[in-house]
């Protein structure tokens, strides 16, 4: 089904032809280049009059937001400026405020009509995250209401009383559930609030949803899934069923939904909810039926869900609308086994669920056929966003190339 | 393919501790304890505990676990080497090594493993991703009674 749409990109200062790898989309779809590297891209939004704006996960020259536009609307964003004294993953935008999450605050930035780059010092919005490395990235979503939705990832990878520790037990109850492992909302237009005195769990049970788009009060988030099951558990666990477990799970969350980690994972071969290790699991034990929300999809073990996106534009075919695009990042836990992911799915959805399987959308990001490392890729889908025009923008994080995917072809 | 290229790994590292010992052994100076590293040995404990995180060619993976590869750390002070395996890395678990905020992931401690394993470990990673002299199990070992 896939034929590939190779495009050459013009559309950098100059009209200078791109030299990055191209990438394959399906029949009909095109892909243009707007930037070849704005820097360490993390997530991106899009803004009505078409300013993109980038977050970034160190700041470069200066700003850790890059800021294009495209003044002639010739497709070629040839004015980029760094903005905001902040670097992190979460970038999302209301009115005339962007927002911008840093890995242990949220903070937002007057953003005036007409204007590229956003004016001012940052107001803090939430603070007070734990100071913990692991999956400290925050990603954040604002709702129509006025809420903002925050995924903050658990620092652990299967809350095990001795931290990655083959054999250690998973503590009972997970106590990293607390202030971690979910997705918590805070009012969007209040300054100085403290994670989580002052905000409302609204999902817990996931690991670390680096991937959520929040649509009519329900979130969509993919989640990224445990790791290490065979050096972890080697007598229950080979690697080659590593490389295999568990699913990426993408969940469609509502107040009070449970995504079932620590104590579960996700066998995406039995589809079904498993017994972690950590908690009396040995791959082969069924978790406790209905306690945990079920995956409205099981994307393929350690593909790395960094974005996703419901599309709700009208430039792509009926089959596109309101189907959720996600952006996967990559493995590098699948080794000795190769690595896998490195590209965006589509998944058809109908009444706001998935209504059929995944498929690969674009994909070539890597430059590679085989990749054994990730530092081999040569780009690795990190953000997506909706243009005004219903274009798809996809960044990657090694260089911080945008990409912009338009629809070209036969609507019959 | 894969098979072939452990092997010549393998014989290697063999060779080159063959040449180690020869080296001592004709010096005509003070007698130095002979460092004898196993290497097959060394590599097995590094697929089964290290690969994961830090890759099959030992170049770890950007922003989540540092590369071997031309280590400062690796090949620097065997000592401290010896620490950071035994204590680990990061987290918010005593009596883990601080993390220098560069790499978000927490390395567990090793301590479990035995000093031979730690050692032959340590020298299959100073001859394959560094280039630095071998760590004997007796140096571990005098690492984990001044940490105990």
């Amino acid at each position: 089904m896939l034929a590939t749409t190779m495009l050459l990109a013009l559309a950098t200062i100059g009209c200078q032809p791109a030299q990055e790898p191209g990438i394959t989309l399906p029949e009909g779809f095109t892909a243009t280049i707007v930037h070849e590297g704005v820097g360490p891209a993390r997530h991106m939004v899009v803004r009505d009059n078409g300013d993109i704006y980038v977050a970034l996960r160190q700041r470069t020259n200066g700003g850790g937001i890059a800021c294009l536009r495209d003044a002639d609307k010739n497709g070629s964003y040839e004015t980029i400026e760094y903005a905001g004294k902040v670097q992190g993953t979460g970038i999302a935008l209301d009115g005339e405020w962007l927002y911008f999450a840093e890995d242990f605050r949220v903070v937002r930035f007057e953003l005036p009509k007409d204007s590229l780059t956003p004016v001012g010092d940052p107001e803090l919005i939430v603070s007070n995250f734990a100071e913990e490395t692991q999956h400290a990235a925050k990603s954040i979503d604002i709702g129509a209401d006025g809420k903002l939705y925050i995924n903050c990832g658990a620092p652990a990878n299967a809350c095990q009383v001795q931290m990655r520790t083959p054999g250690s037990p998973g503590m009972d109850p997970c106590p990293i559930l607390d202030y971690a492992g979910g997705i918590w909302v805070y009012d969007a237009n209040k300054p100085n609030q403290q994670h989580t005195r002052d905000g409302t769990r609204f999902a817990t049970g996931l690991r670390n949803c680096v991937a959520i788009d929040e649509k009519d009060g329900a979130v969509y988030a993919v989640m990224h899934g445990r790791d290490q099951l065979d050096s972890l558990f080697p007598k229950l666990f080979s690697p080659q069923q590593n490389a295999d477990l568990p699913a990426e799970e993408m969940f469609r969350l509502t107040e009070g939904s449970d995504g079932g980690w620590p104590y579960t994972y996700y066998d995406p071969m039995r589809a079904e909810r498993m017994l972690a290790p950590e908690y009396g699991g040995d791959g082969n034990t069924p978790a406790e039926e209905g306690k945990y929300d079920e995956p409205i999809q099981a994307f393929p073990a350690h593909w790395a869900p960094n974005a996703v996106l419901i599309y709700e534009g009208e430039q792509f075919p009926e089959w596109y609308r309101g189907g959720a695009f996600v952006a996967f990042h990559g493995s590098w836990n699948r080794a000795p086994e190769l690595q896998a992911g490195y590209n965006v799915t589509f998944t058809p959805f109908k009444g706001g669920l998935p209504s059929g399987a995944y498929e690969l959308f674009a994909d070539g990001f890597a430059g590679k056929d085989q990749i054994r490392s990730p530092r081999e890729a040569a780009h690795r889908p990190m953000g997506l966003a909706q243009g005004p025009d219903g274009s798809l923008f996809i960044c990657d994080s090694v260089k911080g190339t945008i990409w912009r995917v338009t629809y070209s072809g036969d609507r019959d | 393919m894969k098979r072939a290229a452990i092997i010549l790994i393998v014989g290697c590292l063999a060779a080159c501790e063959k040449e180690t010992s020869k080296d001592a052994s004709t010096s005509t100076g003070p007698a130095v304890p002979v460092v004898r590293a196993d290497p097959v040995n060394g590599q097995a404990v590094y697929v089964q505990h290290c690969l994961l995180c830090h890759q099959q060619d030992g170049g770890g993976v950007p922003n989540m676990q540092p590369p071997l590869i031309e280590s400062k750390i690796a090949s620097g002070d065997a000592d401290h080497l010896i620490e950071l395996v035994l204590r680990g890395v990061g987290g918010q678990s005593p009596p883990a090594m601080p993390a220098s905020g560069e790499y978000a992931m927490v390395m567990p401690s090793a301590k479990t493993l035995s000093d031979k394993d730690i050692a032959d470990l340590l020298s299959y990673i100073r001859q394959t991703f560094v280039e630095a002299k071998p760590i004997g199990a007796e140096q571990v070992a005098a690492v984990r009674a001044k940490l105990e």
